[in-house]
């Protein structure tokens, strides 16, 4: 079977060097693995921009032919929501597959002397993905971290109040959301694995990883602060999504 | 005034009659609670009235949790995005709110070579 990888807009402009990394190691398993660098067009799905999302959503299902990927993997679960969507080809999520062959070596158990207890921010798009959110919580135990699962967490997740476009159309109600999903978690340090979602927690008064944080970074212990959030600079961001197509490039 | 489908006024109609105003789906709704209304007595006003404020369909966060607790699974989400789609159809292809402006420059931005790559394995 013929894999590609697709990280998603906002990945991409959060952490160009763990996609990079996450590539390196799908690669050891899939050689054959493809790179599919390019918006799935959600935002103008949810503006309501049929016709322009449909063309948008065109140019990534000709490159998806183009590379002959049977599977695309995907690291963004506004991708994957999108992709399943349109039931044009399979897809899987990373995670997923991660929890399928395994966390990097020099990953495994590496936190089991962190005092750090997370919690895990579902994004609301794949809500009804179990095999997802199961695959997330074995991956942390693996990386060594305890996890306590909030109540409002799998099909009954919360949106972290981006959701829709919300954050540009109404961005007071945006933020009451955050700070409202922030308020309903046990703990306010977060893990969660949408880039625009960690970045939403933190807006919300949480300290918040992303999943590609705690696997290839530092471990994190109690008290310790997230990374910055990058996504709030819009210059940032695109400097990002410009490095990790270079690093992509050069993989 | 925008011109609704009937398959969108039908959704509308069909929340307004079965919704029980249990209020199960604004317990967690941020949007919803600061609608200050239920669902039924929401989507009953834009049917009689025939239109609704663009920044309503526009707030709602489009995440399904209301159809996951509603004892009826009523698809509010859906029913909201059909309205935008309604609306920037009346709106030559574009969104009625003037902020959203940036997000289709976004998306212009998104699709430039600068930012793109694919590479076959
Ligand atoms: S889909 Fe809209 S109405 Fe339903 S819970 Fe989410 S924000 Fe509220
Ligand atoms: S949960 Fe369903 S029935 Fe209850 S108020 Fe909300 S939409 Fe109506």
């Amino acid at each position: 079977m013929r894999r590609g990888f697709m990280a998603g807009c906002s990945l991409s402009a959060y952490c160009p060097q763990y996609v990079r990394q996450t590539v390196d190691y799908l690669k050891e398993f899939y050689p054959e693995l493809s790179i599919i660098q390019e918006c799935c067009g959600k935002p103008l799905y949810y503006l309501g921009e049929q016709a322009k999302f449909e063309r948008q959503f065109g140019r990534l299902e000709q490159s998806v032919k183009n590379c002959e990927i049977d599977q695309l993997i995907t690291a963004c679960e506004g991708c994957l929501s999108m992709v399943q969507r349109s039931k044009q080809f399979e897809s899987i999520s990373l995670w997923t597959v991660l929890a399928q062959i395994g966390l990097p070596e020099a990953a495994i158990g590496k936190a089991k002397d962190s005092d750090m207890v997370f919690t895990i921010h579902d994004p609301c798009p794949t809500r009804d993905n179990v095999a997802m959110q199961q695959a997330v919580i074995k991956l942390l135990k693996d990386l060594g971290y305890q996890v306590k699962i909030a109540k409002l967490s799998g099909e009954k997740t919360l949106c972290c109040g981006m959701g829709g476009m919300c954050g540009v159309a109404n961005p007071k109600l945006a933020h009451e959301a955050m700070v409202h999903r922030v308020e309903t978690l046990p703990t306010k340090n977060i893990v969660t694995y949408c880039a625009s979602c960690r970045s939403a927690m933190m807006n919300g008064g949480g300290q918040a990883w992303h999943l590609l944080d705690l696997i290839w970074g530092p471990v994190v212990y109690q008290g310790d602060k997230c990374p910055e959030n990058t996504l709030n600079s819009t210059f940032t961001a695109w400097k990002n999504r410009y490095k990790t197509k270079q690093l992509l490039k050069n993989s | 005034m925008t011109n609704y489908r009937k398959s969108t006024v039908d959704q509308a109609k069909f929340i307004a009659e079965t919704c029980s105003s249990c209020r199960r789906c604004m317990r967690q709704c941020v949007f919803l609670q600061q609608q200050g209304q239920t669902p039924a007595q929401l989507f009953e006003d834009f049917v009689e009235k025939g239109d609704i404020a663009p920044l309503v369909p526009y707030s709602c966060q489009l995440c399904h949790q209301c159809t996951v607790v509603c004892p009826h699974h009523l698809e509010l989400a859906d029913a909201f995005l059909a309205i935008r789609q309604d609306m920037v159809q009346a709106n030559h292809g574009h969104t009625p709110l003037k902020q959203m402006k940036g997000v289709e420059l976004h998306q212009l931005l998104s699709r430039f070579a600068l930012f793109c790559y694919t590479k076959k394995g």
